[in-house]
C-alpha cells in the first residue's frame, strides 16, 4: 500500500493539535488525513468510511472533549470489527498513570501525552507502522 | 483574622508545591511546544483577582473538596508569538486559530498541573477549557483565593497566569 492510500482520522475539539499532527504527517508523506471535532464526529465519519467500504487504517484522539470522549470513541472502535484492530494513538493532557492504564486497558496502541516534543509523534507513528506492516498490508 | 489565616487550612494555593507545579507546567509547556525563552516572575496573591485582557483561555478546576479557576490571559504581542512559533504560520489577529492555541495551552498546563498535583495527594479533575476573546475583566468569588503568576517571554511579551480556589 502506498503512503497516500493510507487513510487516517485526527480528533480534537482544538484544532491547534489537528494541525500539528496533519502536518506531521504530511512531512511523513500521509496526504490522506481527515480532521474531527469531537469524538461523536469522528464515529459518523468511521462509519460511514466503513459503508462505503473505505475504513481508516489509523486513528489519532484527544481524550477530553465535548460530545464524545476519546477514551468512548476507543471502546466503540475496538466493539467494531472494521476497527476492533486498527492502530488507535491516543494524544492527550491526561497523563495520569490510571488513564493510560484505562486506555491501554481498552485496547489503545499507543499513548502520548501532551506537551510533546516535535519528533515524537514521527517516531511513534514509524514504530506503529512497522508493528502493524501498515505500508505492507493489502 | 485575615482571610489568608482563615484559609490557611483548607485551600491548596497556601500550599507552595501546588504554585510551583503550575509555574513549572506552564514553563513546561512553552518550551515543549516552542523555542521561545520563558522567564517566571514572583507569584503574588492578588484578592481582587484583577485580570484585564485580550483573549484568555479559563479551565474549571474541581476536586472533591475544591473549585476555582485556571486563567491564562496574554497581551496580543505574546500570543501571538506563541502562535506563530506552534504552528509555524503567521497570524496577526486574534483569529480562531489563535484562540484554538489558547485553549490548547490551557489544556496542556491544567492536565500537566494537575498530573503534578495529583500525586501529592489531590484530586484535581479534569475539563474542557473556554476560550474568551475582546476587552474584558475577572471577578473571583469572595471566598476565593487568588494566586497571580506574571511570565515573560523572549525578554519583552508578558503574560498572566491566575489560579483561583475556594
Amino acid at each position: 500500500m502506498l503512503k497516500s492510500d493510507l487513510r487516517f482520522i485526527v480528533i480534537d475539539d482544538f484544532s491547534t493539535m489537528r494541525k500539528i499532527v496533519k502536518k506531521n504527517l504530511l512531512e511523513m508523506g500521509f496526504l490522506n488525513v481527515q480532521e474531527a471535532e469531537d469524538g461523536q464526529i469522528a464515529w459518523d465519519y468511521l462509519q460511514k468510511a466503513k459503508v462505503e467500504g473505505k475504513p481508516f487504517h489509523f486513528i489519532v484522539s484527544d481524550w477530553n472533549m465535548p460530545n464524545m470522549q476519546g477514551i468512548e470513541l476507543l471502546k466503540l472502535c475496538r466493539g467494531d470489527d472494521a476497527y476492533a484492530r486498527t492502530p488507535f494513538v491516543m494524544v492527550t493532557a491526561e497523563g495520569e498513570q490510571k488513564q493510560i492504564i484505562e486506555a491501554l486497558k481498552s485496547g489503545c496502541t499507543d499513548y502520548i501525552v501532551k506537551p510533546y516534543a516535535p519528533n515524537i509523534i514521527k517516531e511513534k507513528m514509524t514504530k506503529i507502522f512497522n508493528k502493524f506492516d501498515l505500508l505492507k498490508a493489502a | 483574622m485575615s482571610d489568608v489565616t482563615k484559609l490557611a487550612h483548607k485551600n491548596p494555593l497556601l500550599n507552595s508545591e501546588v504554585i510551583q507545579a503550575f509555574v513549572d507546567s506552564v514553563k513546561n509547556t512553552i518550551c515543549t511546544m516552542t523555542t521561545l525563552s520563558i522567564t517566571a516572575e514572583k507569584p503574588y496573591i492578588d484578592s481582587l483577582l484583577q485580570v484585564q485582557t485580550e483573549i484568555a483561555g479559563v479551565v474549571g478546576i474541581t476536586s472533591d473538596e475544591n473549585r476555582g479557576s485556571l486563567i491564562l490571559s496574554f497581551s496580543k504581542a505574546a500570543i501571538l508569538e506563541i502562535h506563530n512559533q506552534i504552528l509555524g504560520e503567521t497570524e496577526t489577529t486574534l483569529s480562531q486559530s489563535v484562540a484554538d492555541v489558547v485553549g490548547e495551552i490551557s489544556n496542556m498546563i491544567y492536565g500537566t498541573s494537575k498530573s503534578k498535583l495529583n500525586k501529592i495527594g489531590y484530586n484535581f479533575q479534569m475539563s474542557i477549557p473556554t476560550i474568551v476573546r475582546g476587552s474584558f475583566e475577572f471577578i473571583h468569588k469572595s471566598k476565593s483565593l487568588t494566586i497571580m503568576m506574571p511570565f515573560t517571554i523572549n525578554g519583552q511579551h508578558k503574560f498572566m497566569v491566575a489560579v483561583s480556589v475556594e
